[in-house]
């Protein structure tokens, strides 16, 4: 049944997203308690950081990796909230290519710019 | 209006229709909770009318609407005719491949206690409509089958001599079946017979995601057996044990 | 499914509490408020997102970009605004685990046989939601902590 397929993958994108996007708040939000604790270190907003974390093939991967799992999660969520607030089986068709559409595009645009930073 | 202990919604209901407003209209039938006709909505909550006691309410005064998310006929009363159409699309009989068994019986199908608990708490549903209408999907979407037919659905797909999950299956596959349930709890919270549907979506969605990874076990998990035969009653055997109380 | 069931699973019935019903639409327990802040979380942080992907785009434009970039997202308002997000997703997330844990079954209880006052899921998933209330508590200090340390 695809509307269980997609409620599944959902759950599995969840959980990618919690792993991953609770090491990127974590970085990037818990590092000043962080650092109050075991002394100063950078800022992770740094330039040298943003173009280190650029040149490092895991972080980059993890990135793509958090950006689709967070996009699919995100637009199955608002096409749930859509496809229950409006009538009609076209409203709900328009509903679900503008989801894709706007998924795919975000994707390859957040792609795009991880892949092409080189730190220049 | 005068309120005394004990008093319910229903009878409040009636001393209106008697005493102040002979025209107001609303569905009730067996006083006693078990019909399933008067289900209203009391100061935001819906319930049955005929085990809500007035005095019970805290608030200083009482709001009654008909149930939500239905067309209101008149007064309190709303056109379930929706609800009952979902459920019965979800196919709420036992459907089995030996249907002569069925239409004339031979025999009796084994289920063991733990099979029953299975699916008995979801059998206890009045069809009341409560919660429909505390269901803030079902307050949206027109199509999402809620509660009561998703409940009705699981409890015929976990009963142990059905074999219909397949079709269920095929009949749950709108677009607007479990996967719109977001456990709100309310369908729970306000269901007058404690058939907690929001458990039973939650364990059809598992079942399904069961079904999806291959996971579940395959139906057909009951037997035909033969029915008892008389015995000869002079079998010592089966006589009863003496009698052994001795009056003082 | 036939095109009988279609037209009944779709059809209009008017008594609908409108398009915001989810958002408010009479008295709830505990867990249908829940349920809201998981819905408008879940927004918050979508629409947070597709910023973000723009946002964070402008490295490809160099070092003095990203730099001015970041003297405008760290203004006292654009911060509490990012602690808002942290927040949204503290939430989120905690609340997120516990919707999982209850709709593959697992922490709305066996079936059982309804006996008044009725303790059905909604008192076994009772005590996992005031853990995840806690959680995440404790993640908005540990995010407060850290805001005030920048």
């Amino acid at each position: 049944m695809r509307s269980m397929l997609f409620w599944f993958l959902n759950i599995v994108a969840a959980l990618v997203i919690l792993v991953l996007l609770g090491l990127h708040l974590a970085e990037m939000h818990l590092s000043a308690l962080w650092q109050y604790f075991t002394g100063a270190g950078p800022n992770p907003l740094d330039w040298e950081q943003v173009v280190a974390r650029g040149n490092s093939t895991t972080m980059l991967a993890s990135y793509i990796l958090l950006l689709g799992a967070a996009l699919f999660h995100g637009f199955y969520g608002v096409h749930n909230i859509l496809v229950e607030a409006l009538d009609g089986a076209k409203a709900q068709r328009a509903v679900g290519v503008l989801c894709w559409v706007a998924g795919l595009a975000l994707f390859l645009v957040g792609t795009f710019v991880t892949v092409a930073f080189n730190g220049a | 209006m005068p309120a005394g202990p004990g008093m319910t919604i229903l009878e409040g209901l009636q001393y209106i229709r008697e005493h102040l407003d002979a025209t107001l209209a609303w569905r009730f039938s067996c006083r006693m909770g078990i019909c399933g006709s008067c289900a209203v909505v009391i100061n935001g909550r819906s319930g049955l009318a005929c085990n809500t006691q007035i005095l019970d309410i805290s608030d200083s005064e009482i709001r009654l609407e008909p149930l939500a998310n239905f067309p209101v006929i008149r007064d309190l009363v709303p056109d379930l005719g929706s609800m009952f159409d979902k459920h019965v699309r979800l196919r709420p009989y036992l459907i089995r491949a030996d249907q002569d068994e069925i239409d004339a019986s031979l025999g009796e199908f084994e289920q063991s206690p733990e099979q029953l608990l299975e699916f008995n708490q979801f059998s206890y549903c009045i069809k009341c409509g409560a919660c429909m209408s505390a269901c803030p999907t079902m307050a949206q979407d027109a199509a999402f089958f809620g509660p009561m037919p998703l409940t009705a659905a699981h409890r015929y797909n976990s009963d142990s001599r059905d074999q219909g999950f397949a079709e269920r299956g095929r009949a749950l596959d709108t677009g607007h079946a479990a996967a719109h349930c977001h456990y709100a709890g309310e369908c729970s919270r306000v269901c007058p017979k404690g058939v907690d549907p929001g458990r039973a979506i939650q364990l059809m969605k598992r079942s399904l995601v069961m079904e999806l990874l291959r996971l579940r076990k395959s139906a057909d998990r009951t037997r035909l057996i033969e029915p008892p035969v008389a015995q000869n009653v002079d079998d010592e055997s089966l006589r009863p044990p003496p009698f052994t109380a001795k009056h003082t | 499914m036939t095109a009988d069931d279609r037209k009944v699973a779709t059809a209009k019935h008017d008594g609908r509490r409108g398009f915001f019903a989810w958002l408010a639409g009479g008295r709830r327990g505990l867990e249908g408020y829940l349920y809201v802040l998981h819905r408008v979380s879940g927004l918050a942080l979508l629409g947070f997102l597709v910023l973000h992907v723009f946002v964070t785009s402008a490295r490809l434009l160099g070092e003095e970009t990203w730099r001015s970039l970041m003297a405008v997202t760290h203004s006292p308002l654009m911060m509490a605004l990012e602690y808002l997000v942290y927040a949204a997703f503290a939430f989120h997330a905690i609340n997120g685990i516990r919707l999982i844990l209850i709709e593959l079954g697992f922490a709305v209880g066996r079936p059982d046989d309804p006996v008044y006052p009725y303790e059905g899921s909604l008192h076994k998933q009772r005590p996992l939601a005031l853990v995840a209330m806690v959680i995440t508590g404790v993640l908005l200090l540990l995010g407060g902590f850290d805001l005030l340390h920048r």
